[in-house]
């Protein structure tokens, strides 16, 4: 089994610095950085939407164009753009666990996203990068204390 | 792959039911969905064909209450379950932390049932996992139906591990969040080892 991916208080500080940057930079409503298998890591802006469920299908979507790419004999496509009328989500690919969408509307466009998304993308890669490097033994604390009753409480069987 | 948030202290897993084409996969979801809370269950999304059969997957997260200040969250995906869809179930189980199997009960599904659980083991073994290290439990569904096989010869023939089973009736909701259940507290019990072992 894989080791979880963990999140700690000061890394998500320095997330969201990096993303607030980005969310105002690119005059986008929102920005949210997703685990490629699906879960949201953190989310910023402030349109009220269902983030779960727009991991879950981000995911997805992503997923199925790596298929289509390795199909047609390509690396993984690195961005997905979905455009719409009047709101657009551009999705890239960070390393290779980790996704960051931009929802945006008329007051940005493709380009002026894909622009701001460079310097996010050196800095996401470098706090990624600092993420792998931590050791093994540091990551879950809550786990070194769980006891079987804690867990047994939850399903109500102590 | 689990994700634990010490920030916004969040556990959140993921939990995969596979199973052949109409076993009731679906149907799990929808009645954990019916009988969940508001607060503690998020949208649940249905990607259908225009048949109403399941053609990327079913998706509903729930909340199971708190361990340590933590809020326990898990992501219930389901495959589809026509054989032509395998791309779709590979994808799926990627970063999966459990799997319910889902059989179906009526002798006429015996075939499709290995076939499924055989493409499972195939799928897990391309992301490096397998059914004896990756918490799994089985669900015998419908067994209310008068063509269901035997429990004993079922077990038999797909649960050579012995591996935590239950009967159920997904329409009704018997033995639905039994199975629930006892993944979810699987996941959280092999973190726990995972963690230690470290």
């Amino acid at each position: 089994m894989r080791p979880p991916f963990v999140l700690f208080q000061e890394e998500s500080q320095r997330l969201s610095a990096l993303c607030e940057a980005l969310l105002r930079g690119a005059h986008a409503r929102g920005v949210f950085l997703l685990h490629r298998d699906g879960q949201v890591i953190a989310q910023w802006g402030d349109l009220p939407l269902d983030t779960t469920a727009l991991a879950s299908l981000v995911a997805g979507a992503v997923a199925a164009a790596g298929g289509l790419a390795q199909l047609v004999g390509e690396a993984p496509f690195p961005a997905l753009l979905h455009e719409g009328a009047r709101r657009s989500l551009h999705t890239s690919l960070v390393g290779d666990k980790l996704l960051l969408v931009v929802l945006f509307d008329e007051r940005s466009s493709p380009a002026l996203v894909r622009l701001k998304l460079k310097d996010a993308h050196r800095d996401l890669l470098a706090l990624s990068e600092d993420l792998a490097a931590r050791p093994l033994r540091a990551l879950t604390p809550l786990f070194a204390e769980l006891s079987d009753d804690d867990i047994d409480d939850l399903f109500g069987e102590s | 792959m689990s994700f634990i948030n010490y920030s916004s202290r969040e556990i959140n897993c993921k939990i995969v039911y596979y199973g052949p084409g109409l076993c009731g996969k679906t149907t799990n979801l929808q009645y954990i969905y019916a009988k969940t809370l508001p607060e503690a269950k998020g949208k649940m999304i249905s990607l259908e064909t225009g048949t109403e059969r399941t053609l990327l997957f079913d998706f509903l997260p729930i909340s199971l209450g708190e361990i340590r200040g933590f809020k326990t969250r898990f992501h219930l995906f389901t495959v589809p379950g026509q054989v032509f869809y395998e791309a779709s179930r590979k994808l799926i189980l990627k970063g999966v932390d459990g799997v319910v199997f889902v059989a179906d009960s009526q002798v006429e599904r015996l075939d499709a049932n290995i076939e499924s659980l055989e493409s499972l083991q195939r799928n897990l073994a391309e992301y490096g996992e397998n059914l004896s290290t990756i918490p799994f439990v089985i669900q015998y569904n419908k067994r209310d139906l008068p063509n269901a096989v035997d429990l004993g010869y079922l077990q038999e023939v797909l649960n050579a591990r012995g591996v935590q089973s239950f009967e159920a009736v997904a329409t009704t909701g018997d033995g639905v969040f039994d199975t629930l259940k006892a993944v979810a507290k699987q996941v959280l019990v092999r973190l726990k080892q995972t963690q230690r072992a470290k």
